[in-house]
């Protein structure tokens, strides 16, 4: 490993480890936790939007499918968190192809159409099948995950610690592996098919396969954010799982720059972060969040990770950010 | 030995008929120029061959194999490439990438295969690496690798595409309008290039205007004329030709003499 | 047979609604290629605005709608400018993302100024019912139907009959080609806004009586709008109004023999169901890839 990563990586775990020895209160800590789940939804809508090109507004659902199964499975069959983590993940992986497979006839702005509908629909249904969901009560008293005994310390997830520890756990894995596919074969794929899918596909790419696969990638991490959120929150309702946080998720990804991973990692950050100071009235917050979508979009569709490549900040900044499509 | 049969191909926009009942044979290490007025179809017979249009009519049959029904990346494991008359790279991705990418459907690691990264996709990224390289320096583009493809000179993009073609290792690489926009230096350096590839046991096919390339560097020319086929032979036979006379010209004017 | 006959009518006054909502919409889209997310807002803010004029000036209703779709007008002229035209030429998304932040600034906004507590906006012929097939219809549902027609006539006659409209079609054709044959492509686009926006605050100014108003009403009203134009085709007049009233039974009869909690679900599936079968809409063109 370069120099270069090295003070990269090593001022993360840094800044990682540094957490648990300052101990910030149960509030700060509640924002360093959501900050990573946000984390990984908007990494996961990356793949889809950034790197791929697909114009995604549905991703809040595929998090509150992955949330509702999870409870459900745990509050309706007892099964335990660490098998219902992965399993939320599977399930929204493959409502993710199936909306894959459904979008593959369509381009631009009806891409956007059919997952905005889907979105609603799922909504609608999550508010609406009382029976399964219990409407917009939701669902209550989901047990935290069941203790993993590591050694000398028990992850027993009574205090907000382990829950933090887990989410860098995973938000790592997901930085990982999003790292390792967008420079593989399969990430350079979805690229070329992001910058000229008619060109990509002369290229010997099957464009359809490809597509799915960007839905399945992305919306597994979506699924296990949502597992992750259901165990940790303890109550799910419809509501944060509408449209308003699809959006949220895409600006998100708008902001961090389409296709950087770094990017999008300090762009959910920030965007967590940022609502707190700005906590006096909640509807400025989205103001302020409009503007910024459309000051972006004018000024600076790079984002975050133009930014960066524009003046050449030496640590953070490689060039696997992209401009949107033209 | 016959690499690409054609036979009886038609296609219909709305009833007008683009392509007419085309047929034709290209041998192995030919090179062959497409030639005719605008609108005679030359672009719609390269989408018929590369799957981007299906067949209403006939079929193509290459190395053997039936193309008819088709999608493009199949046709292009099969072993045919191309490039497009209006540059389409990957134009925010880096030179080198859009080499990687055309070596997509030789290629073989999969998601899992990509997040392992193992002794084999480790392997299989170096030998990527190294036909890249040989590719670039092919086209005299290894110095710009890591620049953006829109960054570079026009005719400079217009052999990145040449060696995107050439990375899915065909045995038939279609060209539209590969001099357009090229000076005469360019273009006799682009027809340097397809003589050099054709040396590697690549056939060769393009679109083109330049009358200097077609009937100086080619070996066989086909005339489209509002789609149907008005000439098949070889260069010489093509200028004293009176019906292809009579199509670019309408009068009884002979092709300007080179 | 009354019930079928009430929702019948239910459908004719939403579709109204959906009608002029969708004209708006898919006019700036056919004629200028924005989809504008924030077409909702201007519903909404058009019905506020008729909504104070009503209660704080104690203006007649009718009075208020041509006074509501002025002033959502000129907020249409000032979006146009501020928002869309420096992204001209820009991908269709960029301008949908644009519009979707314009959307969620104007929406809280609405929600600081207005608070997010429902109002009724009473039409004063909300009270007054005609008698009709055994049923009592209220006068503001024909009101609806009434004023909607004659928008969707005075729209014919601008588009086909004046020269703004000659050159509005002309820009719709092609953009380029109308610039260079000195046709103001500003110009175009600021009526062309004008014309939408005034549609919309129409929509909201003619229906919100019937329902009530608060600062989210515009999400629904636009999501609706999408369906309509997804089923009509997208950039098609015709196609707006067909598909409109379609919508606005779909809706209704939804409401009437199943459940109001039903109908956005009933409306996305019709929606899916066009796409998955012919996803240009009643009206719309295939578009063939020029390569």
């Amino acid at each position: 490993m370069d120099k270069r990563s090295l003070v990269k990586y090593g001022l993360i775990f840094l800044v990682l480890v540094m957490v648990p020895v300052v101990r910030p209160s149960d509030y700060w800590m509640n924002i360093i936790i959501l900050s990573g789940v946000y984390v990984l939804l908007g990494e996961g809508l990356n793949i889809i939007v950034g790197v791929n090109g697909q114009f995604v507004v549905c991703h809040a659902a595929f998090y509150g499918i992955g949330a509702y199964l999870s409870a459900l499975l745990t509050l309706r069959l007892g099964l335990p968190f660490w098998l219902n983590l992965p399993l939320a993940g599977t399930l929204a992986a493959l409502v993710g192809a199936g909306i894959g497979y459904v979008c593959n006839r369509f381009r631009g702005h009806y891409v956007a159409l059919v997952t905005l509908s889907f979105g609603v629909i799922v909504y609608e249904v999550m508010l609406n099948w009382l029976d399964l969901t219990r409407g917009p009560m939701g669902l209550i008293n989901i047990p935290p995950p069941e203790p993993v005994p590591l050694g000398v310390y028990t992850f027993d997830f009574t205090s907000r610690i382990d829950y933090y520890l887990l989410i860098v756990v995973l938000v790592a894995l997901c930085i990982a592996s999003a790292h390792r596919l967008i420079r593989s074969r399969i990430g350079r794929a979805l690229l070329a098919i992001r910058e000229d899918d008619l060109a990509a596909e002369i290229q010997g790419i099957n464009i359809n396969k490809y597509k799915i696969k960007a839905f399945v990638l992305g919306a597994w991490w979506a699924g296990i954010a949502g597992s992750f959120y259901a165990h940790y929150a303890g109550i799910i309702v419809p509501g944060t799982f509408s449209f308003l946080t699809s959006v949220e998720i895409l600006v998100i990804v708008i902001v961090g720059g389409l296709g950087s991973i770094w990017g999008v990692l300090i762009s959910a950050i920030l965007l967590t972060f940022l609502p707190e100071f700005l906590r006096s009235i909640e509807f400025l917050r989205w103001i302020i969040y409009g503007i910024v979508l459309m000051v972006m979009i004018i000024f600076m569709p790079t984002g975050i990770a133009g930014i960066g490549r524009r003046i050449r900040v030496p640590i953070f900044w490689r060039s696997t950010a992209k401009e949107p499509a033209n | 030995m016959t690499l690409l049969d054609v036979r009886e191909i038609s296609k219909l926009f709305g009833g007008l008929a683009a392509i007419n009942e085309v047929s034709f044979v290209l041998e192995r290490g030919e090179i062959c120029a497409v030639i005719g007025p605008n609108g005679a179809g030359k672009t719609t017979l390269f989408n018929l061959i590369t799957g981007v249009y299906r067949l209403d009519g006939g079929e193509i049959v290459f190395s053997g194999k039936k193309l008819n029904g088709l999608k493009p990346h199949q046709i292009t494991e099969y072993g045919i490439a191309r490039t497009f008359q209006k540059i389409r790279l990957f134009t925010n991705l880096t030179v080198a990438e859009n080499v990687r990418i055309g070596q997509h459907c030789r290629t073989k690691a999969e998601v899992i295969a990509a997040l392992l990264r193992g002794k084999k996709t480790r392997a299989e990224e170096k030998a990527i690496e190294e036909k890249t390289r040989e590719l670039l320096s092919f086209v005299n583009l290894d110095n710009k690798r890591n620049e953006l493809a829109r960054n570079l000179a026009y005719g400079e993009q217009r052999h990145l595409e040449i060696a995107r073609a050439m990375a899915s290792d065909p045995a038939l690489i279609l060209l539209d309008e590969p001099s357009s926009g090229l000076n005469p230096h360019e273009t006799d350096e682009l027809m340097d290039r397809i003589n050099l590839i054709r040396n590697q046991g690549i056939t060769i096919i393009l679109i083109e205007h330049d009358m200097n390339l077609v009937m100086g560097g080619t070996d066989h020319i086909i005339v489209l004329n509002f789609g149907e086929k008005i000439f098949d032979g070889p260069p010489t036979a093509c200028q004293r030709d009176t019906e292809v006379i009579k199509a670019y010209l309408g009068q009884e004017y002979a092709v300007c003499s080179n | 047979m009354g019930v079928i006959f009430e929702q019948f009518i239910h459908g004719i006054t939403t579709g109204s609604a959906y009608t002029l909502m969708a004209l708006g919409f898919t006019m700036v889209y056919g004629i200028l290629g924005i989809i504008n997310f924030a077409h909702g807002e201007l519903y909404m803010i058009g019905a506020y605005i008729a909504y104070y004029l009503c209660l704080k000036l104690g203006l007649h209703y009718l009075l208020s709608i041509p006074l509501a779709m002025a002033g959502v007008a000129v907020l249409g002229i000032l979006i146009e400018k501020i928002v869309f035209r420096p992204l001209r030429g820009a991908p269709g998304l960029s301008m949908l993302t644009v519009s979707l932040g314009l959307s969620i600034a104007l929406l809280n906004t609405a929600l600081i100024i207005f608070s997010p507590d429902p109002r009724i906006f009473n039409s004063p012929y909300n009270f007054i019912f005609l008698k009709l097939g055994g049923i009592n219809i209220s006068l503001q549902r024909i009101l609806v139907f009434a004023i909607a027609i004659g928008l969707i006539i005075s729209l014919y006659f601008l588009i086909n009959r004046t020269s703004l409209g000659k050159a509005i079609r002309a820009t719709a054709q092609d953009f380029e080609v109308a610039w260079m044959l000195g046709i103001n492509p500003n110009r175009i686009a600021r009526y062309t806004f004008i014309i939408g926006s005034a549609l919309a605050a129409a929509a909201g100014v003619l229906i919100i009586p019937i329902l009530s108003l608060e600062p989210f009403v515009g999400e629904n009203a636009i999501l609706k709008a999408f369906v309509v134009v997804v089923v009509g085709g997208f950039g098609s007049i015709p196609g707006a109004i067909v598909a409109g009233y379609l919508i606005g039974f779909v809706d209704s009869l939804t409401a009437g023999f199943f459940s109001p909690n039903y109908q956005n679900m009933a409306c996305f599936l019709i929606m899916i169901l066009t796409l998955l079968v012919k996803p240009t809409g009643i009206f719309g063109e295939s578009t063939e890839e020029n390569i």
